[in-house]
This record gives C-alpha cells, sequence and structure tokens, in this order.
C-alpha cells in the first residue's frame, strides 16, 4: 500500500517530508487537504492531526504527525530499501551528532530566520503593517551569530556532519525562502563554508526536483515573486504568531494563495471580511 | 570510563537527561560548570558547545550536546544494559510515535509553560524583575488549550504513547516547575486524564529522586 502524505508542498514542513521521501527512493501520494479551514474540523482534528495542523502520513494504518518524526521513521523504517542514501547513520555515535544538529537547526537557527520574513512577507502582505525594522535588525544579527557558527562547524566540512544527513535536509525549505529574498542572502553567501553548504544542497537532485515542482505548480497563484517561499513563510507564521486569531488569517491565507492551486476561484468577499476581523483583533 | 554531564539541576535540559540517566540506570558523575561566564569562554565553545550552552555530555572522548540528542544518544547505547527500562521501543512504528510525542512537547507544550515559569520561576532570580501578569495569562490560556488536546490523547492511557516512553520524560523538568506554583497546578488536576498522568509520572522513583536534586 503507498504511503499517502497529506500537505501542501510548498509549505516547509511538508517540503521537509517530501525531500526525505525522494531522497529515499520511496513512492509515495500527495493529498493536499481541502483548505486550511478543514484542518480545524473535528474529523480532521480526531483522525489525522490533534493540533489541527499539516503534514501528516499514512504508512497503511500507521499515522504520524510532525515532520521531523515522519522524517526519523521514514529513515528508520525505510533507508537502505529502495536506494543507498544514508540520512540517519547506523553509527550510534554519527546519528546522534546528527541529532544534535538537527537540534541546532530546530532551536537556533530556524526562530531568528523565521521572525525576518514574517517582518519582510507576512506584515505588510497581510496585515499591512510596515515592516518593523528593529526585530529585523534584531533577528539578523541573531541569525549572523548562527551562521558565524555554522561557518565554524563547516570548516573542512561538506555537510554539518561530514556526510549528507537529515540535519542538513531540514535546513532546506526555511533557509530557501529566506536566501531569495535579495537583502539578506548576504547571511549565506559572505561565508565561504556555509554558501558552498548552501550551494551544494541547492544542487541535490532531490532538492532541486522538489523546489522545481513547487515553483511549477505556483506559478499560477496570484502572488507576483517568491511565491513558494511566501506561501511557506506564511504557515509558518501562522503557527509562530498565536497572538492572532488563527481562523481569519487561515481564510485570507486560503484565498490569496490555494484557491487557485486547488481550482477554486477567488472570494473577495471573504478576504474583505476577514481583513476587517483581523483589524478589529 | 564513567559518563560525565555537565549541568545544572535548575536547568530544565539538564533535568531531561538526569532522569534518562537514572531510568536507564546508567552511572553518571554531575558537573556543574564553574559558573555561567564559562560557557562563553573560547574553550567551552570550542571543546563542549558551539553556542555555549548546557548540558553537555561526554563519554569517553565522545562529546554529544542538545539534550534530546543526547537522550536519543543514551537510549540508543545503553538502553537494556543497566536494566530492563524501555524508553524508545524497538518497534519501529512505536519509536516513530514517541517521536511524534517529542515534538508535541517542544513545539506545542513547552511554548506556554516556559512563558509561565520564564515569569513566575526566573524572572526574579535571573532578571531582578517583577513576574509580568500579562505574560502569565497568556501562558496559560495557551497551555490550556493544549492541555485540552493531551486530555483527549491521553484517554484511556497512563502515558503519550500508552506505555512509559522518553516523550513522557521530556515533559517533566517544566512541567515540575509549573505544576509546583500553586496558582498554576489546576491546570493539570483540573482535567482527569492528565492529573493521571502527571500523577503517574510524578511518583515514578527516578522522576522523584531527580526532582529532589532540583530542590536542593
Amino acid at each position: 500500500m503507498t504511503i499517502k502524505l497529506i500537505g501542501y508542498p510548498a509549505l516547509g514542513p511538508t517540503t521537509k517530508v517530501i525531500i526525505t521521501l525522494k531522497e529515499l527512493g520511496i513512492p509515495y501520494e500527495l493529498d493536499p487537504p481541502a483548505s486550511f479551514q478543514s484542518l480545524k474540523d473535528d474529523d480532521y482534528i480526531k483522525n489525522k492531526h490533534p493540533f489541527g495542523k499539516i503534514p501528516v502520513l499514512f504508512d497503511g494504518d500507521f499515522r504520524i504527525t510532525e515532520s521531523r518524526a515522519i522524517c526519523r521513521y521514514l529513515a528508520s523504517k525505510y533507508q537502505g530499501k529502495y536506494n543507498d542514501t544514508i540520512l540517519l547513520p547506523n553509527d550510534v555515535h554519527q546519528a546522534s551528532l546528527v541529532d544534535q544538529y538537527i537540534s541546532y537547526e530546530s532551536f537556533y537557527y530556524d526562530p531568528p530566520l523565521s521572525k525576518i520574513v514574517y517582518q519582510e512577507k507576512v506584515a505588510k502582505k497581510f496585515f499591512d503593517k510596515d515592516p518593523d525594522l528593529e526585530v529585523i535588525k534584531e533577528n539578523r544579527e541573531e541569525l549572523a551569530k548562527v551562521l558565524d557558527v555554522f561557518e565554524k562547524l563547516l570548516e573542512g566540512k561538506e555537510y554539518l556532519n561530514g556526510e549528507y544527513s537529515l540535519a542538513d535536509l531540514f535546513i532546506c525549505p526555511n533557509t530557501n525562502y529566506v536566501y531569495c529574498i535579495d537583502t539578506h542572502s548576504d547571511l549565506w553567501d559572505s561565508r565561504p563554508n556555509v554558501k558552498n553548504w548552501w550551494n551544494r544542497l541547492c544542487n541535490r537532485d532531490s532538492i532541486k526536483t522538489t523546489f522545481e515542482e513547487i515553483k511549477s505548480k505556483y506559478n499560477n497563484t496570484i502572488l507576483v515573486t517568491h511565491d513558494i517561499r511566501e506561501v511557506g513563510l506564511v504557515e509558518q507564521f501562522i503557527s509562530y504568531e498565536s497572538s492572532y486569531d488563527d481562523t481569519p488569517v487561515s481564510k485570507i491565507v486560503f484565498q490569496e494563495l490555494y484557491v487557485n492551486y486547488i481550482g477554486s476561484t477567488l472570494d473577495p468577499a471573504i478576504i474583505k471580511q476577514d481583513r476587517e476581523k483581523l483589524m478589529k483583533f | 570510563m564513567t559518563i560525565k554531564l555537565i549541568g545544572y539541576p535548575i536547568s530544565t535540559p539538564t533535568l531531561r537527561v538526569v532522569i534518562c540517566l537514572k531510568e536507564l540506570g546508567i552511572p553518571y558523575e554531575f558537573e556543574p560548570p564553574a559558573s555561567f561566564q564559562a560557557l562563553k569562554d573560547k574553550d567551552y565553545i570550542a571543546n563542549k558547545h558551539a553556542f555555549g550552552k548546557i548540558p553537555v555530555l561526554l563519554d569517553g572522548d565522545y562529546v554529544i550536546n542538545e539534550s534530546r540528542a543526547i537522550c536519543r544518544y543514551l537510549v540508543s547505547k545503553y538502553q537494556g544494559k543497566y536494566n530492563d527500562t524501555i524508553l524508545i521501543p524497538s518497534d519501529v512504528h512505536k519509536a516513530g510515535l514517541v517521536e511524534q510525542f517529542i515534538s508535541y512537547e517542544s513545539c506545542y507544550y513547552d511554548s506556554p509553560v516556559s512563558k509561565i515559569i520564564g515569569q513566575e520561576v526566573f524572572a526574579k532570580k535571573f532578571r531582578g524583575k517583577d513576574p509580568d501578569p500579562e505574560i502569565i495569562k497568556q501562558g496559560r490560556e495557551d497551555l490550556s488549550k493544549v492541555l485540552d488536546v493531551y486530555e483527549k490523547l491521553l484517554e484511556g492511557k497512563e502515558y503519550l504513547i500508552g506505555e512509559f516512553s522518553l516523550a513522557d520524560i521530556f515533559h517533566c523538568p517544566c512541567t515540575n516547575l509549573a505544576y509546583g506554583i500553586a496558582a498554576h497546578s489546576d491546570l493539570w488536576d483540573n482535567r482527569p486524564n492528565v492529573k493521571n498522568w502527571w500523577n503517574n509520572l510524578r511518583n515514578r522513583d527516578c522522576i522523584k529522586k531527580s526532582f529532589e536534586e532540583v530542590k536542593n
């Protein structure tokens, strides 16, 4: 029975799983949800994800959620079955170092990255607020410190743990989003080891193919440039910015980003109504 | 050569590792750093933790940091060696579910609990500031929503995947601090499944002993 993945390919967490499936050569079917709203339905909460999130993976009757857990499961079960790609080393010491780097990605690298993009891309577009330059500056400085550490960690190495692993894979979706913002690509390009590492990752077949597939599917959305990255960013910010009421944001996002993807038509009345709700909030 | 753990018991990440070591029956030596300042020394950064954090675990020449990575390492290498305690099942599906609940802890549970304890426990102690009631209120509201989900997830179960696992351990340190504040224990005690789960956890020998080390 083929593995089924519920998610939107352009969104960071789903992208992680897609890259993993491709890297390990695992056949799968992608099943995008009907809408962001459907993620909050009782049925979805009960049978797919108790927190109403994506991605969710079904392997026969087995259901698993949370992108990093899904990717680890796929590596544990299928690594070596379809091809020779190693994402989690068999040696316990090496595997644990990969875990350590995964932790660096989740807790040090990702937070400032996401905050920059929220200000640059989401604040203006969805909340009509000017980007907060102080917040951008602070988080650039924070990310720069993290990248300084990565610059040293990558000395004499092609990837974080020497050989390519899940830790490098996890970095990819969100880095791609921020790197493509012209004023921020210097963060990677000005550090030789980091720059080489990022270029190497971008040229890996599975990663390249995944990003190209997403780009070609999203070509017809109403977002003009960098749309695959923006799509991913918005989902992240929906989950990070819990101080906003999730429902109107989700409705706007669905209208602005996904209607074309699923072949529906934009409803400007919904956008207007939910913008007004958010303004009040 | 005995395992060496660098950290402070009051630090919730250090406590995760302490509980894991005790549960697996692994002998270890505890070594608090000379000071917080020492964590920023060039030597510490180069040889212990690239981001100047705790905990760090040394197993002979092998150095590993980040509490969750350390715990997975201990399980992979030592589970079954000193006792029969299973923290990550060998079945790939059950192990996958442990990872899923580990993700729930770090993505949904930890943040609101940390908001509460950041104010109630750490604001005065480390930043010389009074607790901010707005942040605490927000933390409580967010945590209530998460615990409502946990209440359903724990229906008919003693622990998150049914059997005790690493996922339950990871919830312990921050819960211990928040639950210990009288004004907030209701969050767990008002939900029968959650209350039962937390009582099971805090009465486990190794966890109880670990919490006592924090008090001291």
